[in-house]
């Protein structure tokens, strides 16, 4: 017994030591970026286009950013729906159907695709094979393959989560399933796979290695014509550090994308914490 | 005039049988006493009765149920079977909505529309469980606040909203207090004047003080039916004699 207790103690001081070294490390990381990167922002630096030689040494970042949106909102738009659905087929229909397995094999395998050989994928379908081209289109076709998956799961294991006894309610009334999934059992689902999107969300911001090969241009103006090459945020940055133009400006551009991804990622998170109080009980 | 009428009927989940072979009878408008220990079947013989026992993995069936002389396994609409045939469960199932639409799910469902049609069916099925004074004023507030009681109230109003003919509640008191007990039996009472009502009780009390006939069910098979006095005391078989005494617990 007194033995238990020593080792509970030790386990507990374990994780909370774990847990404080990562939190320490993702503080530093943050102020490193804060302290690096604060001073290149300003109002030019964000509004503004990229200026100077080597172009982006100096000037601004707006063009990444717009392009960057617009790559995102391409990717939820290709994959959130038909994520959803799979999602719903999975949850309320599927069951343990050898249909249903499959895809839950399929989507966990998804899952574990590095993302640059989507990156090439796309590439060999989309840019040289349909001659769509280095384009935003292509690039958020390469992010929607690679959100797909996170989306289903989030939003499968929301919908799993909504108590049972209110799918029985709903039969044992005999009122269709659909009926029941609308009124009832989406609407209790709905924080947990709106937070499922949103990490989905700030998981296409940040990747630079899907649009590498897809969609990004060293430099392209905002015009979000789908069968153009845009700016990212991710690959600008990539471009500023590794052609050494101007490491300030790298840590302004790491900062601005940072910042959105936390405010997305703390967005999802309370949304998450919403879908867990309302649906244990 | 019999509302559900069951014959030669027996029920399996995968290997095992549940119910052997019953042949039982309910009478309309009138209030019928389910009892036997628990695992003997009670659950299963209610869902069978609505055909949702179907809806877990295994279940199969064999013989009749007719509700109104209407054979509910030949149909293939099982839909029609369940409105007619009205279910509520144990622990009272308050759905996420507020108080009024939990009343409207069914109907709305089943088309009706119109807002004074809509706050009449509220009104008025409120007011079949006894609710209606006690949350009139408060209709559009969230369902899960209310007590248990009133939860299981909510429950039987959003079941009655459908209208069915036959309503069988499954222990529908067990977790309540005796004060909201009371006024589900009186409420139940008065129902049985439109409705025929099926109750599984482990309270043999309270079969006692609402049911006109009580089954006894032992180990899926059913071992007496009756008048509940006559049930309570003078049984003709010895082991409802050991049940009703509190020998089976
Ligand atoms: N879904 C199921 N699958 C397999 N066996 C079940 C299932 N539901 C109930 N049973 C079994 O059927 C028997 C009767 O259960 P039930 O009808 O719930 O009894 P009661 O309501 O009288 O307590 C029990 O032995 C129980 O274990
Ligand atoms: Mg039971």
């Amino acid at each position: 017994m007194k033995k238990r207790i020593v080792s509970d103690y030790i386990l507990t001081g374990f994780f909370w030591a774990s847990g404080l070294f990562v939190l320490l490390v993702l503080a530093a990381i943050l102020m490193y970026i804060i302290w690096r990167g604060g001073p290149s922002i300003s109002m030019e630096f964000i509004f503004g286009s990229p200026a100077g030689y080597p172009l982006g040494s100096e000037g601004g970042i707006w063009p990444a950013i717009i392009g960057t949106l617009r790559l995102v909102l391409l990717a939820l738009i290709f994959a959130a729906i038909p994520g959803l659905i799979t999602a719903i087929y999975l949850s309320e229909y599927g069951g343990y159907s050898s249909l249903a397995r499959s895809i839950n094999l399929l989507i966990q395998s998804m899952m574990g695709l590095p993302s640059i050989v989507i990156g090439l994928f796309v590439y060999a379908l989309c840019v040289v094979e349909l001659r769509w081209g280095i384009s935003l289109l292509a690039g958020g076709v390469a992010l929607s393959i690679m959100i797909f998956p996170v989306i289903v799961i989030f939003s499968r294991d929301a919908l799993r989560a909504v108590s049972n006894e209110y799918r029985l309610a709903g039969r044992s009334m005999g009122v269709a399933d659909t009926y029941t999934l609308r009124r009832l059992i989406l609407p209790r689902a709905a924080p947990g796979i709106l937070a499922g999107i949103l990490l989905a969300l700030g998981y296409a911001a940040g990747a630079t290695a899907p649009i590498m090969v897809t969609a990004a241009a060293i430099i392209a103006g905002s015009s979000g014509v789908l069968l153009e090459p845009v700016m990212a945020l991710p690959y600008h940055l990539y471009i500023l550090f590794n052609e050494h133009m101007s490491l300030d400006n790298a840590y302004g551009t790491a900062l601005v994308l940072v910042a959105m991804l936390v405010f997305v990622n703390a967005l999802a998170l309370w949304l998450q914490h919403i879908q867990e109080r309302t649906n244990t009980r | 005039m019999n509302a559900v009428e069951i014959k030669e009927f027996s029920t399996w989940y995968g290997k095992g049988e549940i119910l052997h072979n019953i042949d039982l009878s309910f009478r309309n408008n009138s209030i019928t006493a389910v009892i036997g220990p628990s695992g003997c079947g009670k659950t299963t013989l209610l869902r069978s009765i609505n055909r949702t026992a179907e809806l877990e993995s295994g279940f199969k069936s064999q013989g009749d149920i007719q509700v109104f002389d209407n054979s509910i396994y030949q149909v293939k609409d099982v839909s029609a079977v369940r409105r007619q045939v009205g279910m509520v469960y144990q622990t009272p199932a308050v759905l996420p909505l507020s108080i009024r639409e939990n009343v409207l799910f069914g109907p709305r469902y089943y088309g009706e529309k119109g807002r004074s049609r809509l706050d009449s069916i509220v009104e008025k099925q409120l007011t079949r469980v006894a609710l209606w004074e006690e949350v009139k004023d408060r209709l559009n507030r969230p369902a899960d606040k209310l007590s248990g009681g009133q939860k299981q109230r909510l429950a039987m109003a959003r079941v009655l909203a459908i209208e069915p003919q036959v309503l069988l509640l499954d222990e529908p008191c067990s977790s309540l207090d005796p004060a909201s007990t009371g006024l589900i039996e009186e409420l139940l009472q008065k129902l049985a004047a439109e409705l025929s009502i099926i109750i599984v009780t482990h309270n043999l009390y309270q079969a006692r003080r609402i049911a006109g006939e009580t089954v006894f069910l032992l180990d899926g098979s059913l071992v007496e039916k009756g008048l509940t006095s006559e049930i309570f005391s003078s049984p003709a078989d010895e082991r409802t004699r050991g049940f009703v005494s509190g020998l089976y617990g």
